[in-house]
């Protein structure tokens, strides 16, 4: 398992160091000059090139790379050019609540998503499972921001339940913060929760297929018995990528509820530094994005051979 | 005394009655009795043993009645289902490594049977599951309960399989096809505890299979199946002294039989040498830790032009992988190996092309060795077209045409797609294929392990009158050894990459040199139920001896 670990990690490495170099050239791709931007359009050249100097920007651009990098290797990603504070601790800040409403969002997706998918499984075919498959194609296909506002609208607006936008941190204040959260929550997990009730439901029926299914059914377990012990599991793998893959899209790419919503999260966070060229917080956020991208599938390679004996067992095949 | 299964005037179609797969069966097991169902596939020999626990596929329409252990199957409750499964009844597959769930322990899967009929207790039900894998023979059932399946072998995961059926100590077990998927060797101990399961515990025994060499072996009685009917039924020994039936006549004339080969003029001179392997070795390399894998040590043999030889061995003795390696698919790392003289580990691109050119390759399993988007002609003009060995589009056809007449299948079937085809059918499509560039050798990786015997018996009868015809020479990989005396000329015995024995065919199958020869051919089973009970004694002792190396 050891060895296993530390193989799926050390694939990892190539992947963030392509992603750096990406991510880096970025800011030097992108037309106009950052100390013209920070400075604005009124100042003069001298002054310009005087911040050009001790932002860096004349040094080689391999050197401002390998400076770069060894910064961010020590957590330091720069300082934004208009927060006026480290990008580390812009992310800090900004990473809570998109963390607590990507966390929430998938609990949502979950709870509906994983029984759904199994009982339509058990009962293909039936009315329940065609009414499944019409709430995932709707699921699917309705647009979130328009989710969200017919949500606003029945809850904050006619019932009055919760509020319509903003933020409060859950941790502070609980009740309130939770309160705030449950409506982006419900109408970012919609697709997600139909998303994962398709695939639980197709590998379910693929592993209900199988031969040792049959076994041992054939031997007197019963079917509620042979669904959720014998299964599940089994059909544990394809659901798990579905699941982390989705929670990385969650944590990147929460924009449009978080500006509906008016999150403060990281979303709201890059969207910001893209309108104002700042670049520092954008190669920041841009890499802060992937580690966290390739944490969970580095997570969801782990999961695997906690589920599957066989993945883990690779390393010495016992005969 | 009440019949532990009796199943009376079963039908079973599919498709609103469209597909007829089971016709009017009765059937009778008797207390303490082994009863062999046989016939080829899609006989309906399956559906019938299934249908004892109610284990119908999707969509089957059943009538008649099944009465097991006195209870009426057809018409019990989901509830009573569960208790009759496994208690009354029990069922062991034919796939041992499908039939078990990877994910779970052994232990814990026995376990859930017992746990199905009221067995609380975890901790009596892991003793339990220990007590069962001794009786089936696991050795170290203590540490062995915790063992996932792919840390088993193909017959032990068959005896977790058949200790599953036992925990309950049902009425009746029904074996679908048990040692189908296991070597030979593996197979006369699986079959050895089935028979135990039946006199020490007395448990009554339907056992399905195509096989009639296990009949003879294990069946007191036989009930022949043919396009969903039982043509017949008799005592074991009557099926075998007289089969009455047409259908069993032609089943038993199939067989191809161990030492019945017609002996080979051996004609050939070793002048013109085809393969040429001297010290063979190939070695799987390690990755991060893994050990390194030798697949193949110091193998050397030949073949010369017109020859056919013949490699037999069990799973893992390396036999395909000689076989790909004549094609380049395995790597030679050690000793050499010349195709028409010229080394293997020296040659690349074009000159590989070039050598290739002139050797055809059948592959094992026809079902997936075609493109199912590809029709019968584009699959057969294939290698005409990638080797660019005709010039015009009428060529190709026409001599595609005469391939499908060579391997004896209407012409119009070239628009067809493999996908329907039957497998003998498949199989004659491969073997076409792998003629069209008219080659000096053919490779034969097992051809006919997928086929029915009779099916079996017609596509080797073409192959040998194709070689006799054509004059090519071919290595021929087979697990049966009947097959491989049938066919070649020299037959080589591998065991775990080392090559035993090599010798004619009837040489080594008259006078084996090597112990694990003769354990090789005394552990197939002969359909001739006299000669069986002789051998039985034999097989067992070596068996339990251990072969030496």
């Amino acid at each position: 398992m050891f060895t296993y670990t530390l193989r799926r990690a050390g694939a990892l490495i190539p992947v963030l160091l392509v992603v750096s170099i990406v991510v880096f050239s970025l800011g030097w791709l992108a037309p106009g000059d950052p100390a013209r931007i920070v400075l604005g359009p009124e100042a003069l050249e001298a002054d310009v090139q005087k911040l050009r100097d001790s932002m860096g920007l004349n040094e080689p651009l391999w050197h401002r790379y390998l400076e770069w990098m060894s910064h961010a290797f020590r957590g330091d990603l720069g300082t934004s050019y208009f927060l006026n504070m480290p990008v580390s601790t812009a992310i800090g800040q900004h990473f809570g609540p998109t963390m607590q409403l990507a966390v929430l969002t998938i609990v949502y997706a979950l709870v509906i998503s994983v029984p759904l998918g199994t009982l339509a499984a058990r009962w293909r075919g039936s009315a329940f499972d065609q009414g499944i498959a019409g709430f995932t194609l709707i699921g699917l296909t309705f647009p979130s921001f328009v989710l969200s506002l017919l949500l606003v609208i029945i809850f904050s607006v006619w019932l009055r339940w919760l509020p319509v936008a903003g933020y409060r941190d859950p941790f502070s204040d609980p009740w309130n913060g939770l309160r705030y959260l449950i409506l982006p929550a419900l109408s970012l997990g919609t697709i997600y929760a139909a998303l994962i009730t398709r695939t639980v439901r197709a590998s379910v029926l693929d592993v209900l297929k199988s031969e040792y299914v049959d076994a041992a059914r054939s031997r007197g377990v019963s079917e509620n018995r042979l669904l959720f012990a014998h299964a599940l599991r089994n059909a544990g793998l394809p659901i798990i990528t579905m699941i982390g893959l989705s929670f990385a899209s969650l944590l990147s790419g929460a924009v449009v509820a978080e500006s509906i919503f008016n999150i403060p999260g990281i979303g709201s966070l890059l969207v910001n530094a893209i309108e104002r060229r700042d670049y520092p917080v954008l190669q920041g956020v841009v890499l802060f994005l992937t580690i966290i991208y390739l944490g969970l599938n580095l997570l969801v390679d782990l999961l695997y051979g906690v589920i599957d004996p066989r993945v883990r067992l690779t390393d010495s095949v016992v005969k | 005394m009440t019949m532990p299964l009796v199943i009376e005037n079963l039908n079973i179609s599919f498709g609103q009655g469209a597909i007829e797969a089971v016709r009017d069966v009765s059937l009778e097991l008797r207390p303490g009795e082994i009863l062999a169902l046989v016939g080829e596939s899609g006989s309906g020999k399956s559906l019938t043993a299934r249908s004892a626990l109610k284990m119908f596929p999707e969509g089957a329409i059943v009538d008649g009645r099944i009465n097991l252990t006195g209870e009426n199957v057809l018409a019990a409750s989901p509830k009573n289902l569960e208790r009759i499964r496994g208690k009354a009844a029990a069922m062991v597959f034919q796939e041992p490594s499908t039939a078990l769930n990877p994910v779970f322990t052994i232990g814990w899967q026995i376990g859930e049977g017992l746990r199905a009929h009221g067995m609380g207790d975890m901790r009596k039900r892991r003793a339990r599951a220990i007590e069962l894998l001794r009786e089936v023979g696991i050795p170290d059932p203590e540490t062995r309960v915790d063992y996932y399946p792919h840390q088993l072998s193909g017959g032990q995961k068959q005896r977790v399989v058949i200790a599953m059926a036992l925990a309950l100590r049902p009425a009746v077990i029904i074996a679908d096809e048990p040692t189908t998927a296991l070597d030979v060797t593996v197979q006369a101990g699986i079959l050895n505890l089935l028979r135990r399961c039946r006199d020490e515990i007395g448990t009554s025994i339907l056992i399905i299979t195509h096989n009639l060499g296990v009949v003879a072996e294990l069946a007191d009685r036989v009930a022949v199946m043919y396009q969903g009917r039982i043509v017949e039924e008799a005592s074991s020994a009557a099926l075998f002294a007289s089969p009455q039936a047409e259908y069993t006549r032609r089943l038993l004339a199939a067989v191809p039989r161990l030492g019945e080969g017609t002996p080979k003029e051996d004609a050939t001179n070793r002048e013109g040498l085809v393969l040429e392997t001297n010290q063979l070795e190939i070695t799987y390399p390690g990755r991060f830790g893994r050990t390194l894998v030798h697949a193949i040590r110091g193998v050397s043999f030949d073949i010369a032009a017109g020859e056919v030889l013949g490699l037999v061995g069990e799973s893992g003795s390396g036999k395909s992988t000689i076989g790909r390696a004549v094609v380049g698919l395995s790597p030679v790392t050690g000793g050499a190996m010349r195709l028409f003289g010229t080394d293997l580990r020296h040659v690349k691109g074009e000159r590989l092309r070039e050598l290739r050119r002139r050797v055809g390759f059948i592959f094992q399993d026809p079902a997936s060795s075609f493109n199912r988007f590809m029709t019968v002609f584009d699959c057969i003009a294939e290698p005409l077209r990638v080797h660019r060995a005709l010039s015009s589009a009428s060529a190709v056809k026409s001599r595609v045409l005469e391939l499908l007449d060579q391997v004896q299948l209407p012409r119009d079937m070239s628009g067809r797609y493999p996908g329907e085809l039957s497998g003998g059918q498949r199989q004659r499509v491969g073997l076409a294929r792998a003629l069209a560039l008219n080659p000096e050798f053919i490779v034969a990786d097992e051809p006919t392990s997928a086929l029915d015997v009779s099916i079996q018996a017609k596509v080797l009868d073409l192959f040998k009158s194709l070689q006799k015809e054509l004059g090519f020479a071919a290595l021929f990989i087979s697990h049966d050894l009947a097959v491989v005396e049938e066919i070649s000329h020299r037959v080589g015995v591998l065991r775990h990459g080392e090559l035993l024995e090599l010798g004619s065919a009837r040489e080594v199958m008259s006078t084996p040199h090597h112990d694990y020869t003769r354990l090789l051919i005394n552990s197939v089973p002969v359909p001739d139920p006299a000669i069986q009970a002789s051998k039985r004694a034999d097989v067992q002792s070596m068996l339990s001896l251990g072969v030496p190396s």
